[in-house]
């Protein structure tokens, strides 16, 4: 049983007795499951040679992913979120979907905004997680992290999302400190013909989106999609209406192409275009001038790309990636238009029998235009970014290699990216991975890793000055150019079995390093109008440093039953300088929960029907007063026919509401996820 | 924007309480999988099976329906799988002391049509469309039998393929015109079959 070990230290327990209480509830409902299983299964194999050919036609059939089959050869905590883990999860929003993978925390901080990272350091600006659709980076480097509430696609085109937990600073540049997302769309040649659906229900409100894929000539696919949501408004803590309705309508296209045998042409865009409202505490007019008002800010964008990939042989593809951001953003107390041109060349070649070398190079330019507050009075001193644009470069290029040492057995891959970024100039990010195979299915892996995570425009130009309810005068944030890269050695462990067809497990461990992490620094206050103003500014006196282990597993307990049972641990542990005069920042030690437990269940039951449940346990936030929480979800599918599929679900069950992460804005008011029920139906032809 | 506008967040580690859930919640969430677990009992009767199986047994079926004049130098009817040795492997297990035409069935992996000797089914699996179309156009004899299983192996000329439905079923699809000038005795049965 994996699951002793857990039981017997009692560090996995933590100290209060709950915690336990907490997972060993979802422990029991893993045992009970598999208990149930082992008593109520027979054997229920068809014999195919019994079957006429028209019965054979009508038989159901699984697959076995390749993709973990490639899990299993890398040296890193990878997991992959399929299209079928997504469907059948009720999974609505691409956060939704990432909270699938172990290891992730993933927290709802309203209905428009989320706090998504891996292995810590979570928040609403979380910035140590690089985050890719197709190749294309989401992130802003206004503050190096991810507006999620721009980040949507066609869910039914998605093929996976493969998540890395730890750095792939050496592939993907700076800021791939804790974790790379990759999320990958279907070609348009495997989503040919029509697919609609509709969703209703109490926290998504509805969803409807409309999908045609069509062949324009002999192998150039295409297809084209449209898309709308609204989403309810959580609750505050009291019950009441926290007035964050959300909305986003989207639409795109995207086209695939091999001419011939050695080309292969994708071209893809999007477009979107929504807003959310969100209730903040703020100065009024009137009597007592402090009050809470509701702010609408919009969100609009598109983008394009292409990428050509040539193979001059079968082991020797080229692949050359161009594309164009445009997104702005209008959230009252900021403005942003950012435009964003991106150009990465990749080549691989063959190392003898089994090695592989890759080179790459890579230019991005990012011109913003920024605006401060427009709506807040009593604003003394400069006020907003200085400059109000700017255009940040970025230049890279990487070289790693892999080979078997030992043929089969041992395989080591080295590399390292090389990036110069406008602020803190070159930085080197190497690593270097081992893997070793004891047994056929059996992957033992190492990894030591640096990575940077580069300063943002915003901590860098940010000249805002903000009144605060909660202390007389104002804090100023201002920019630095002191501030430098923070970076971190990161020391990995893994060990993954596919011990059967049914049965794949794997555990992952970390200890990273981190120095010249964040603080913000107060400086010598000035008086304006008898009022005092705080200066704050970003500076790195802080170091730490990290531990945990992650579990997953994948369970086919019979033909028609799987289970995916995980479990992750996490500890952060920092240390700031003696001169540094951060009281909050230190806050990060308790800002991501300790354990984290979840067990999903699939099942394929007769009729078409598919029953599907999930329950996940969530761990204190104690420096942001969240308590833990267990969210159960359930969803049941009916598939009517090839044409038709019906589904109904309920999220957070047995749980009235519940925080899941503070704003990280003082004025900001904190909201609770409310539980849910929804309805949808998915018609293909 | 910031880390640095994070500022001013309560520091107080206040213990929670984690009475979030009350044992009655607790007792709803432990009946529900209790629940999942009864449906458990009920639903054996449905099974699926493996993709590569369904396969393996089209496969022996299909070649069934074509008319090949055995001669007696073929010791075995030979299954030439194109460059994937997962499926070579499970189609060897799946029709293992299984005899087509009176000849027991054996399996070759081979990596380049030089190697396809007296096979009289080639099996190019994946639908890696550069791959296929190389293989499919260097020369394969008329009296060959070609599957697979993508759109891209009829799309580059494969006769029949074996395609996985949106539904989880395998569905039979061919390339009427290769299949018509292949000079191959495909019987009416098959022929049926192929046109739904």
């Amino acid at each position: 049983m994996i699951f002793d070990g857990f039981k017997r230290n009692p560090c996995f327990l933590g100290s209060a007795r709950q915690h336990g209480r907490h997972i060993s509830l979802v422990l029991l409902s893993i045992i009970s499951l598999s208990m149930m299983t082992v008593l109520g299964a027979e054997n229920s194999e068809i014999d195919l040679r019994e079957l006429s050919f028209e019965e054979l036609l009508d038989v159901q059939v699984t697959s076995v992913s390749k993709k973990e089959e490639s899990i299993s050869k890398s040296a890193a905590a990878i997991s992959v979120i399929t299209q079928e883990d997504i469907r059948r999860s009720g999974a609505m929003s691409l956060p939704e979907a990432i909270r699938l993978a172990p290891g992730m925390q993933v927290a709802a901080i309203d209905a428009a905004n989320w706090a998504v990272s891996a292995r810590g350091f979570s928040d609403i600006f979380a910035n140590k997680l690089l985050v890719m659709m197709d190749g294309r980076p989401l992130y802003t480097p206004l503050f190096s992290g991810v507006f999620w509430d721009a980040q949507e696609t066609f869910m039914d085109d998605i093929d996976r999302i493969e998540i890395v937990r730890g750095p792939g600073a050496t592939l993907w540049g700076a800021n791939a400190v804790n974790g790379v997302i990759n999320v990958i769309t279907k070609s348009a040649a495997e989503t040919q013909g029509m697919l609609a659906f509709g969703t209703l229900g109490t926290e998504l409100l509805g969803s409807a989106g409309f999908r045609y894929g069509f062949e324009l000539k002999e192998g150039l696919f295409m297809r084209v999609y449209g898309q709308y949501q609204e989403r309810d408004s959580f609750a505050l803590a009291d019950g009441s209406d926290a007035s964050d309705r959300y909305e986003l309508g989207q639409g795109g296209f995207r086209l695939d192409w091999e001419p011939d045998g050695q080309n292969e042409f994708t071209f893809q865009g999007d477009i979107y275009g929504g807003g959310s409202s969100f209730l903040a505490d703020s100065f009024v007019a009137t009597p007592p001038f402090l009050g809470t008002i509701v702010r609408t800010p919009n969100i609009g964008g598109g983008n394009l790309l292409g990428r050509w990939t040539h193979h001059f042989s079968d082991s020797a593809p080229l692949s050359v990636q161009v594309f164009y951001d445009q997104t702005h953003r209008d959230s009252d107390f900021i403005a942003e238009d950012r435009r964003t041109f991106d150009i990465d060349v990749q080549q691989r070649f063959a190392l003898g029998e089994t090695g592989e070398l890759v080179v790459g190079g890579n230019y991005r330019s990012s011109q913003d235009t920024l605006f401060g507050p427009m709506g807040l009075p009593l604003l003394p001193g400069p006020d907003g970014f200085s400059p109000s644009r700017e255009l940040l470069e970025l230049k890279s290029g990487f070289i790693q290699g892999g080979w078997d040492i030992v043929a089969d057995t041992l395989n080591l891959t080295v590399g390292s990216k090389f990036e110069h970024n406008d602020y803190t100039g070159t930085e080197i990010q190497p690593s270097a991975r081992l893997r070793y195979h004891p047994r056929e299915r059996h992957t033992l892996w190492g990894a030591v890793s640096r990575a940077v995570r580069t300063p943002s425009r915003s901590e860098r130009g940010i000249q805002l000055t903000q009144f605060s309810p909660m202390i007389p005068g104002a804090i100023s944030f201002q920019g630095t150019d002191s501030y430098g890269a923070e970076d971190m050695i990161a020391y990995e462990l893994g060990y993954r079995v596919q011990s059967n067809d049914s049965l794949w497990w794997d555990l992952a461990s970390f200890y990273n390093v981190y120095d010249n992490l964040q603080t913000r620094e107060f400086g010598f206050p000035s008086f304006s109008g008898g009022l005092p103003i705080i200066p704050i500014s970003a500076d790195n006196q802080m170091s730490g440093e990290s531990y945990g282990l992650e579990l997953a597993i994948n369970w086919k307990v019979t033909d028609w039953w799987r289970l995916r049972p995980s479990y992750s641990y996490l500890q952060i542990e920092v240390d700031q300088n003696l001169t540094s005069t951060d009281v909050t920042s230190s806050a990060v030690e308790g800002s991501s929960p300790h354990h984290t437990a979840s067990l999903w269940s699939y099942m394929d039951l007769p009729g078409g029907f598919e029953f599907d449940t999930g329950i996940r346990y969530v761990d204190a936030l104690p420096d942001l007063g969240v308590p833990a929480y267990l969210a159960t979800d359930v969803r049941v599918g009916w598939r009517m026919n090839d044409h038709v599929t019906l589904s109904v679900g309920g999220k957070n069950l047995f749980d009235d509401r519940h925080a899941e992460y503070p704003p990280s804005l003082f004025f900001l008011e904190r909201t609770e996820v409310e539980h849910s029920v929804y309805a949808k139906v998915v018609v293909t032809f | 924007m910031a880390g640095v506008l994070m500022s001013i967040r309560s520091t107080s580690r206040a213990c929670f309480s984690l009475g979030l859930l009350n044992s009655g919640k607790v007792v709803c969430q432990v009946l529900l999988v209790c629940v999942i677990g009864c449906f458990s009992g009920v639903s054996n009767s449905q099974a699926a099976v493996s993709e590569a199986e369904a396969k393996a047994e089209f496969i022996f079926r299909i070649a069934q329906f074509v008319d090949w004049e055995m001669q007696g130098t073929d010791e075995t009817f030979v299954i030439a799988v194109f460059a994937d040795v997962e499926f070579a492997a499970s189609l060897t297990n799946s029709l293992e002391g299984r005899t087509i035409k009176g000849k027991e069935v054996s399996v070759q992996l081979i990596e380049e049509l030089a190697e396809l000797g007296r096979a009289r089914v080639v099996v190019v699996p994946g639908a890696n469309r550069r791959r296929i179309v190389r293989f499919l156009g260097s020369g394969i004899p008329s009296n060959v039998l070609t599957l697979g299983d993508s759109e891209a192996f009829l799309k580059a000329g494969g006769m029949i393929s074996m395609l996985k439905s949106r539904a989880g079923r395998i569905r039979l699809a061919a390339h009427s015109e290769t299949l018509q000038s292949s000079g191959l005795r495909i019987s009416s049965k098959l022929m049926r079959i192929l046109s739904h």
